[in-house]
């Protein structure tokens, strides 16, 4: 057969030079596959930073009335759509919180950026869902079951809980995913009999459209789909026949792709006023695996992030991390903050947290080490990175050697690994003996009878050797060096300074070790 | 029959060898560095530093040789290349600077040297933990005046998880509490300068040598 088809067709490969032969495609294109993120509980997570369940609160709307109650507030029998003072009659240690629309939003946008690791398809759902196109991606992540996997420990790791659901259409996903159907439907023919059996109020339709359906004794969207169009469309409206349609995907149903700012920007509301570090840790954990999926979604690593700590009626307080090499690990950056933490005076509780990135630089997995292209090389940047972070930048040094006969200045701090590997500079090799440990500045020595003295009086081995140079900067010498011997045996690096008036004091320089 | 007779006294030769490990007669064997010093490693167990352990070295006076002691190690370390090997040899709160130049002239590469400077003893020996947890360092020098057994425990395995040798060096009054180092030496100053003092290697009796004899200086 298929020697047949490709004797009827020898232009095959070349099809696509001809714009006439779009009808020879190899196969078919393959048809979408949408899953959809509900992120229900977003009103209560974007002002309780990541740890909504822990007491009894309830999110207010304007009017008062509870929007979403927090699960112990739950279990007294708070439930949506209460007034507060009923709900505080159930439930009397309540804390009720207005909800953040802007701060929902914004959230939304946040996980729109970290699911373009999964897809580069998301579109925003609004108020609390995102849909995926993940046909693409299905090969990438080994199946669907996979990825959705997948998705939900990344999205756990950023402190969000959602519900997931896979259908053909955008709007079927939505629907069964509001209906927490988590069974995934992949087949178009299929599609009918799971979305027929839903109750009307998924679609989100206005609830006088929801009441006249109730009035027809309608139970089901089967139903809805049983009864004839023109008086479906005449009786309900032609919003929702058109609904229906776009869910079994007999019209087209155009979706905007969410397009991600430049710069991640996270802010996170804590529970409550905390200076407890775990607490604060557990907040930037859900912020850094956003970061991470922002970050890999457009395949960048970023070297500097910034974050800050809000105060009541205080400036924040700012915090720096530096990476030595660019990074997008999650788990990279918890770990240097945890280092970072341990050492940070907060001022006062903080109310919130935000992160902000720099844009970043391309992420090239297969950049080559710092020691060529040993395995360890990435290791020794995080270990650098790692110390930096608790003990401060300007602890953590490496060295260099410069041409200089001073012998201050015969070497200077580096970067870590900053020096030319294998590079000996023509003076430092040619100079004469030189001590092992060298004190940051000379030491004045006691004399006793003109004779230096350093754990006991100091028995001059050898000497001496001049150095007087550097008379062209403000930094000139003029020194005779000696080798001795202290009476416990240790010799030391000691000189006299030829532009001292009388010449008889000594100065401790170095030890040999 | 004559020539078997021979090859017994080369093998009892080579069996007296304090180098050599046996199975069921030394206990435990570790791999080692050698120290560049044929006197030195003639003595220590395995015939050298060990190689994934603590090594604790306490130290009467700072400059009495515990850097020359080390020296051809850190010089071999800081040249080959061996695949799979990672880069620094780092440096924990040293007393004084360690003398790029001097050390260069030695043999040490530069470019691997990371300083690190802590602000007391607990910060230095978390530092020596993250080091060798990393696996990223040929060998970590340490310098800290207090330290329990438990800490002093938590440096053993990590230098044996991230198979990287620990020097620690120590004040002289550190000798007098247990430890779980490998090997503990010292380096005191006796009539003929300064000697180094085996107090602690598994599978040896406490031994001494002086310094000078091993450097012939």
């Amino acid at each position: 057969m298929n020697g047949a088809a490709a004797q009827r067709h020898p232009d095959l490969p070349g099809s696509s030079a001809t714009p006439t032969a779009g009808h020879v495609a190899p196969r078919p294109p393959a048809a979408p596959l949408w899953l959809c993120l509900g992120l229900s509980r977003l009103p209560l997570e974007v002002r309780s930073g990541g740890c909504c369940d822990e007491d009894a609160r309830i999110i207010l709307d304007r009017a008062g009335r509870v929007v979403q109650a927090s699960a112990p507030a739950a279990d007294s029998g708070v439930a949506a759509g209460l007034p507060l003072n009923a709900a505080l009659a159930l439930c009397p240690g309540l804390v009720a919180l207005e909800r953040d629309e802007a701060a929902e939003r914004a959230a939304l946008e946040r996980l729109a950026a970290w699911a373009g690791a999964f897809t580069p398809v998301v579109s925003l759902e609004p108020p609390a869902a995102l849909l995926l196109e993940v046909r693409g991606s299905l090969h990438l992540f080994g199946g669907l079951e996979a990825l959705r996997a997948r998705l939900h420990d990344t999205l756990r790791a950023t402190g969000h809980a959602g519900r997931d659901a896979v259908a053909p259409t955008p709007l079927a996903a939505l629907w069964l995913a509001r209906a927490g159907e988590v069974e995934a439907v992949t087949d178009p023919a299929a599609l009918a009999g799971r979305i027929g059996r839903l109750r009307p109020a998924v679609t989100g339709w206005p609830g006088k459209t929801l009441a006249t359906l109730r009035d027809l004794g309608i139970g089901s969207l089967a139903d809805c789909l049983r009864l004839p169009r023109d008086g479906f469309a005449r009786r309900i409206g032609r919003g929702p026949l058109a609904d229906l349609d776009r869910a079994l995907g007999r019209i087209p149903d155009p979706r905007l792709s969410f397009r991600a700012p430049p710069r991640y920007r996270g802010a996170l509301e804590l529970a409550a006023e905390t200076v407890d570090t775990t607490r604060l840790a557990r907040a930037m954990d859900g912020l850094f695996a956003e970061l991470e999926g922002f970050l890999r979604a457009r395949q960048r690593a970023v070297g500097r992030l910034v974050i800050r700590f809000i105060h009541l009626r205080r400036p924040a307080t700012e915090l720096t991390l530096g990476l030595v090499s660019p990074g997008l690990e999650a788990a990279h950056f918890a770990a240097l903050f945890a280092a970072r933490l341990e050492r940070l005076a907060l001022p006062a509780p903080v109310i919130s947290v935000t992160l902000e990135a720099e844009s970043g630089e391309p992420f090239d997995p297969t950049a080559a080490g710092l020691f060529g292209d040993e395995p360890g090389a990435t290791a020794g940047l995080r270990l650098v990175e790692r110390l930096r972070a608790r003990l401060g930048r300007e602890a953590v040094h490496g060295v260099c050697l410069l041409d200089d006969h001073r012998p201050e200045l015969a070497w200077r701090i580096a970067e870590p690994a900053g020096a030319a590997y294998g590079v000996k500079p023509a003076i430092a090799a040619a100079a004469g003996k030189r001590p092992g440990w060298l004190l940051e500045s000379p030491r004045s020595l006691p004399s006793r009878d003109g004779r230096p003295c350093f754990d006991g009086t100091l028995l001059i081995e050898s000497g001496p050797e001049r150095l007087e140079t550097g008379w062209w900067d403000d930094h000139g010498i003029a020194r005779d060096y000696w080798v001795a011997r202290t009476p416990a045996g240790a010799r030391v690096w000691i000189f006299r300074d030829l532009a001292d008036v009388d010449g008889q004091r000594w100065f401790l320089h170095g030890l040999f070790g | 029959m004559h020539g078997l007779e021979r090859m017994d006294d080369r093998l009892q030769t080579l069996l007296d060898d304090p180098r050599l490990w046996r199975a069921g007669r030394q206990g435990r064997h570790w791999p080692t560095l050698s120290s560049g010093h044929p006197g030195l490693d003639a003595l220590l167990p395995g015939g050298g530093w060990p190689a994934s352990m603590l090594t604790e070295v306490a130290v009467e006076h700072w400059g009495s040789g515990e850097l020359a002691l080390f020296m051809p190690l850190l010089a071999r370390l800081s040249g080959d290349a061996a695949p799979g090997a990672a880069g620094w040899i780092n440096w924990i709160s040293p007393p004084f600077l360690p003398y790029a130049p001097a050390l260069a002239a030695a043999g040490v590469e530069p470019a691997r040297m990371l300083l690190v400077r802590a602000r007391d003893d607990a910060e230095a020996l978390w530092a020596a933990e993250q080091a060798l947890q990393s696996g990223s360092c040929r060998v970590v020098l340490a310098w800290a005046g207090r330290a329990n057994g438990q800490r002093l425990r938590r440096l053993q395995l990590a230098a044996e998880s991230g198979r990287t040798p620990l020097i620690l060096f120590r004040p002289a009054a550190a000798l007098a509490a247990p430890s779980p180092a490998a090997l503990r030496l010292s380096l005191e100053s006796g009539a003929q300068g300064a000697c180094v003092r085996l107090v602690k290697h598994r599978g040896g009796a406490p031994r001494s040598l002086l310094l000078a004899a091993l450097q012939g200086r």
